[in-house]
């Protein structure tokens, strides 16, 4: 039997059910956070540690739950969130002092790289990213997020986040280049 | 298949991505998803956050003067596992005040253990100096003996690194 987000949330609202209901969540959009939080700390052993405290904080926020945003956003905020400190914890120094000039131009350079490379090039470009720049790629380009969601999901303008995404693709696409 | 709007906010992405690099666009037809371990979702991963559910449920179950106690900081609960680790050690009969405060709340080491694992991600300089603020500062707790906890502290770092918590807590 296929559950959607209305069974799940009232089976979470029921005391005498909440365990149900919460294996039903953690089976229906394990998938999709593990995803979303590999692609921005990359490691599996960070995602499950981050996975796993995700659910925590969604068993503890349930009854705060109030449907006034969708289920998968409000998980998606939490796992972002969660990897985001994961992320801040570490002090990592990021390689942040790329080239602005770049001798040959993206389509130039597409061309002559094959694509298994690049991809490879791509995933490592995403690591020097700072860590709320990088949760924004990752919900734009992989996710496909709408800036409106997003915007709701971090209390950060529409504006701020296109500027966002946008200086993330431009890095991206030097260390890509350079690299 | 996606419905119109799915569409319309995928075709608004695209072109988006293709305007600010045709790279990154070309690319991303060819992004594959990140697998997990096999059997990690659907073998391990409940199990462990059943697990972590549990466990905090041990820790917000205790009566409140414990939870003020552990919720005062991290720096004051890691303090108070080494105080605690020392009464323990230098004095099994149980009759020391701060001994007698913990016994009388239900909290045991492995309370404290686990709310540091849960909790405590860094510690540095800063930390101890306000954790022993706040224990010399604060009524509930009993009188303490500072050098002690600064002796002790070094000692239950050295636990640490035998791996009674794992360093990625730190």
């Amino acid at each position: 039997m296929n559950y959607t987000d209305t069974d799940i949330i009232a089976l979470c609202s029921n005391p005498s059910r909440k365990r149900e209901g919460f294996t039903l969540l953690m089976e229906a959009y394990r998938e999709r956070l593990y995803t979303v939080i590999r692609r921005i700390v990359i490691h599996h052993e960070d995602t499950s540690d981050i996975l796993q405290n995700t659910f925590l904080n969604v068993w503890q926020g349930l009854d705060q739950f109030r449907g006034d945003a969708k289920l998968f956003t409000w998980l998606y905020r939490i796992a972002t969130n969660e990897a985001i400190s994961h992320l801040q914890r570490g002090k990592r120094q990021y390689w942040d002092d790329l080239p602005e000039n770049v001798a040959a131009t993206a389509q130039e350079v597409a061309t002559d790289i094959p694509a298994t490379e690049l991809l490879e090039k791509l995933t490592r470009a995403v690591d020097i990213l700072p860590e709320k720049q990088r949760a924004v790629f990752v919900l734009r380009y992989y996710e496909e997020m709408p800036y409106e969601e997003m915007s709701a999901m971090f209390g950060t303008s529409v504006g701020a986040l296109k500027a966002s995404y946008h200086h993330a693709v431009k890095k991206v696409e030097r260390f890509l280049l350079t690299n | 298949m996606p419905n119109g709007d799915c569409m319309k906010t995928t075709n608004d992405i695209s072109t988006e991505l293709n305007r600010i690099s045709p790279l990154l666009g070309r690319l991303k037809s060819e992004v594959v998803h990140p697998q997990a371990p096999v059997g990690y979702l659907e073998d391990h991963l409940a199990g462990a956050v059943w697990q972590k559910i549990d466990r905090s449920k041990t820790y917000n179950n205790k009566p409140r003067i414990v939870q003020m106690v552990l919720g005062l900081s991290a720096a004051a609960a890691i303090l108070l596992a080494v105080t605690l680790t020392v009464r323990f050690t230098v004095d099994p009969a149980g009759v020391s005040p701060a001994n007698t405060l913990y016994a009388s709340n239900g909290i045991t080491q492995e309370d404290i253990i686990y709310y540091l694992m849960d909790n405590v991600r860094e510690l540095d300089e800063m930390d101890i100096a306000t954790g022993l603020d706040i224990i010399a500062e604060n009524p509930i707790l009993p009188e303490v003996d500072i050098p002690a906890v600064h002796a002790w502290l070094e000692e239950y770092i050295d636990v640490l690194d035998e791996g009674l918590i794992a360093d990625e807590y730190l």
